[in-house]
């Protein structure tokens, strides 16, 4: 835990990580899943996404009341992964998910609320010696845990953008 | 068989995040296979920029479990219904394990999705199957549990 020693000796209130905006999409994706970001090192990331009451799809989930859908929050630890690895990797890396071996969601999230993802990765291989990252995302709605995700992504080299004229 | 109005009334879900075209074969109460097809007009594929590669156009994970859990509520809904009561509240996917992501799925593929209720315990059930692109293994689902609540009640606990 980090504290900031003040000149007179006191200390402040512990430094939060330090986020920033994030703005266009990577990929398919039914909402934007991540409105700020920040990396923490090569294993961490934490990505925050405020859920509206316009985001796609949420019209019809449900008619009657608005309540955010738990798999999206999977969304969200997608992004941050994907984010995180081009941040080390290069921007062309890309990341697919391979595998959730746990899920569980503890509180509905409705518009207004906040989630927060802390993921802590690590990197390895799979039975066909691919690249992949192991994923613990850490998911609160402010004091309240949101859901727990244990999931894997194969890491995918790098592929040239369409309409690059590469041969 | 299930069409299109029936499904509409059955479940919750509406527009755009009603996840199941059609219903191809129903084995009250505990299986059910239904189909979706992915196309590049669903929001999703809003906003992505201009050059980006393949693989960005991959069906995203959330909408894929979605649409596969839809089927295995409308199995369920058709149970209680069948059971003269009705659906009160929402259907909240609570927990899920031992999901496998085998190939990506694109615009153009159609997806038929095998769900078998596994437990009906209360107002949860127990789900698994497998979800395919013609005869290719998109994903599987060992376990998933979801729950129905009152909107008042949103929780996921089961």
């Amino acid at each position: 835990m980090t504290t900031t020693q003040e000149a007179g000796g006191g200390t402040t209130a512990p430094a939060g990580p330090a986020f920033t905006p994030v703005t266009g999409r990577l990929r398919a994706t039914p909402i934007d899943p991540v409105d700020e970001i920040a990396v923490i090192s090569e294993t961490e990331v934490v990505v925050r996404k405020t859920v509206r009451d316009d985001d796609p799809y949420l019209e019809g989930h449900y008619p009657e009341f608005t309540v955010y859908p738990g798999a999206f929050i999977i969304e969200s630890v997608f992004d941050a992964v994907l984010r995180l690895v081009r941040a080390h990797r290069g921007e062309r890396t890309f990341v697919e998910p391979a595998e959730i071996s746990s899920v569980r969601f503890t509180t509905a999230l409705r518009p207004g609320d906040t989630l927060q993802v802390r993921c802590v990765c690590q990197a390895g291989h799979d039975d066909a010696g691919n690249d992949t990252v192991r994923v613990v995302a850490h998911c609160t709605n402010g004091e309240a845990k949101a859901a727990l995700v244990k999931m894997a992504f194969r890491v995918l080299p790098a592929e040239e953008p369409t309409g690059s004229g590469a041969a | 068989m299930i069409d299109y109005a029936e499904l509409r009334e059955l479940i919750p879900h509406a527009h755009p995040i009603l996840l199941v075209d059609k219903v191809l074969d129903i084995a009250p109460p505990d299986r059910i296979t239904t189909a979706k097809t992915v196309t590049g007009s669903e929001p999703c594929y809003a906003g992505i920029a201009p050059g980006a590669p393949t693989r960005a156009f991959a069906y995203p994970p959330a909408l894929l479990m979605e649409s596969w859990g839809q089927g295995g509520a409308l199995l369920w809904m058709r149970h209680v219904k069948s059971q003269a009561r009705e659906r009160n509240g929402g259907l909240i996917l609570a927990a899920a394990r031992g999901m496998e992501f085998r190939r990506p799925v694109y615009p153009g593929d159609t997806l038929r999705h095998e769900v078998r209720i596994d437990q009906f315990v209360g107002d949860n059930v127990i789900m698994s199957g497998e979800s395919y692109v013609d005869d290719e293994l998109v994903s599987k689902v060992d376990y998933a549990i979801a729950v129905m609540r009152p909107s008042d009640e949103l929780t996921w606990a089961s």
